[in-house]
């Protein structure tokens, strides 16, 4: 029955942003009067696809391959002798294509748990003034995660199968650019387990992010990123994950330099695993490294 | 790279790509507990070594009406078969006012597992599986630590450790192992202050757990 909800309500979503999106698209009564007006779409909400660790209202640009390497470090409490966290890193690698102007895909592997991860990015709506008026951009992502541990489940009774190996995620991210310089996005998210750890953790777990970006200057912009997790068991604030950041631009690089109390690097990981604690002051400190190439010649 | 020229092809690839990938996304399974949670060895020694220190839960401060220091106590908190509903899950978990108060720490993530599980089964005073005393492989984290965390570091861990021993680090360990007062206080010896306080001596084979690691050199194993 609860699936049968899930499944519903995604659905849903989508009928009401594709009826949204072909409704915009008839013409208005300005244009019966015979104005001459171009759509103007919003670009640069974000400086990439990501905010921090969630995916942002931006997608990359079609022909363009976005390679990513994300780090994060231990906890910078540990002090001097690990260097304040920075002896024990882990990291996600990450390439991600634009397809088209309104779809991206892309494949990622993490350290932790040598978890593959995969995912589908598609625009249903993009914020626009001019000839088409569209207050917020609409994004909807499905991903899958895989566990690429030789004992996943960590029970001997239980063998590792390929369905016990994946998670998957779905999530719709409304974002609206405000102004030039600040931008919000509300991104409520399910990540869906096929197998957990015992009979009352959850194995779909409802989530909702926060994130935003607010420029200084051209090239330095502070990000941060929030994830409520309604339905964690053992339900616990503290382990829900913030990071804060600040992204710098320089030239096609994009450097995103945080510090977060999230350990994982995609939705399964930093929604579900076990984070640190902020009022421990467990936080720690990370980096995601964007380099995009142009791997396709736009026509 | 031809096939990927038209847009149309790109999306079948997508598409094709999500049915096989998402194909497996139905599964609904959880690693299924062989045997029931036992109240006598796993639960009470939770709220005995946590809850009932001098002032707060016990059978002669009471505070706030509770005493958690034996079953009929503790079940005045429990709704059997839904820790949702249950006092004493709602007090151990939510953000404001939570319990154990500061300085003492939250409840492990494992401690909280331990008692919604056993609430969730039906909360019984079950009698326990008695299972042969394994002493022949004796480490301090996966023998010794389990017995501090559910039977001593209620009071002996957080901020401010009674009496000043702290049983949730080897450092600490290992200084009453070493000058006695570990195993003199668990086994009940004249000259010690007998522990756990206000509750049953330690299980025959717990004490017998501790003698041998401190007999084998009280190792960090």
């Amino acid at each position: 029955m609860q699936k049968l909800i899930n499944q519903l309500f995604v659905f849903a979503i989508f009928c009401l942003a594709v009826n949204l999106a072909h409704a915009q698209d008839e013409p208005s009564m300005l244009d019966a009067l015979g104005e001459e007006q171009t759509i103007e779409y919003t670009t640069n909400a974000f400086k990439s696809p990501r905010v921090i660790n969630s995916h942002s209202m931006e997608m990359l640009h079609p022909g363009t391959m976005d390679f990513r390497i994300l780090h994060r470090f231990g906890d910078v409490s540990a002090g001097y002798y690990q260097f304040f966290g920075l002896d024990q890193a882990s990291m996600r690698m990450a390439f991600d294509f634009g397809l088209t102007k309104n779809l991206m895909v892309g494949v990622g592997r993490s350290t932790s748990k040598k978890e593959l991860d995969t995912f589908a990015k598609y625009r249903l709506l993009w914020q626009s003034t001019g000839k088409r008026n569209m207050p917020i951009s609409l994004i909807f992502v499905a991903g899958a995660t895989m566990n690429g541990l030789k004992d996943p489940v960590g029970n001997a009774e239980v063998p590792a199968n390929f369905s016990r190996r994946m998670a998957y995620y779905y999530e719709a991210i409304i974002g609206r650019k405000f102004s030039e310089r600040f931008t919000m996005q509300l991104s409520p998210t399910l990540v869906h387990r096929n197998i957990v750890q015992n009979k009352l953790v959850p194995n779909d777990l409802y989530a909702l992010g926060i994130g935003g970006r607010f420029k200084v200057t051209q090239r330095l912009a502070i990000v941060w990123d929030y994830g409520y997790v309604i339905n964690r068991f053992p339900a616990n604030l503290s382990h829900n994950p913030l990071s804060l950041g600040v992204d710098i631009e320089t030239g096609g690089h994009v450097f995103q330099l945080h510090f977060s109390n999230a350990v994982g690097m995609n939705e399964r990981a930093y929604l579900s695993d076990d984070n640190s604690n902020w009022r421990k002051g467990e936080i720690r400190f990370g980096f995601n490294l964007s380099r995009i190439f142009q791997i396709k010649k736009n026509n | 790279m031809n096939f990927f020229k038209s847009q149309k092809n790109v999306w079948w690839a997508v598409t094709a790509f999500s049915v096989v990938i998402f194909a497996a996304a139905c599964k609904k399974e959880y690693i299924q507990n062989v045997n029931d949670i036992c109240f006598e060895q796993e639960v009470l020694p939770i709220f005995q070594s946590s809850c009932t220190q001098s002032g707060c839960h016990n059978s002669s401060s009471r505070q706030s009406g509770y005493d958690f220091s034996n079953y009929d106590g503790i079940m005045r908190a429990v709704k059997p078969g839904d820790y949702k509903v249950s006092e004493v899950y709602h007090i151990i978990t939510t953000p404001f006012g939570i319990m154990p108060p500061s300085p003492y720490n939250r409840l492990s993530d494992e401690q909280i597992t331990t008692i919604a599980l056993w609430i969730d089964q039906g909360a019984a005073d079950s009698p326990c599986q008695t299972v042969a005393c394994d002493t022949a492989h004796v480490t301090l984290s996966g023998s010794v630590i389990p017995i501090l965390d559910n039977y001593c570091n209620g009071c002996h861990g957080g901020g401010s450790p009674s009496a000043g021993i702290n049983l949730t680090n080897y450092t600490g360990v290992k200084t009453s192992a070493a000058n006695g007062s570990l195993l003199g206080s668990v086994k009940w010896s004249s000259g010690y202050s007998a522990m756990p306080k206000g509750s049953n001596k330690l299980s025959a084979c717990n004490i017998a757990k501790i003698e041998k690691w401190i007999a084998l050199g009280a190792k960090n194993d």
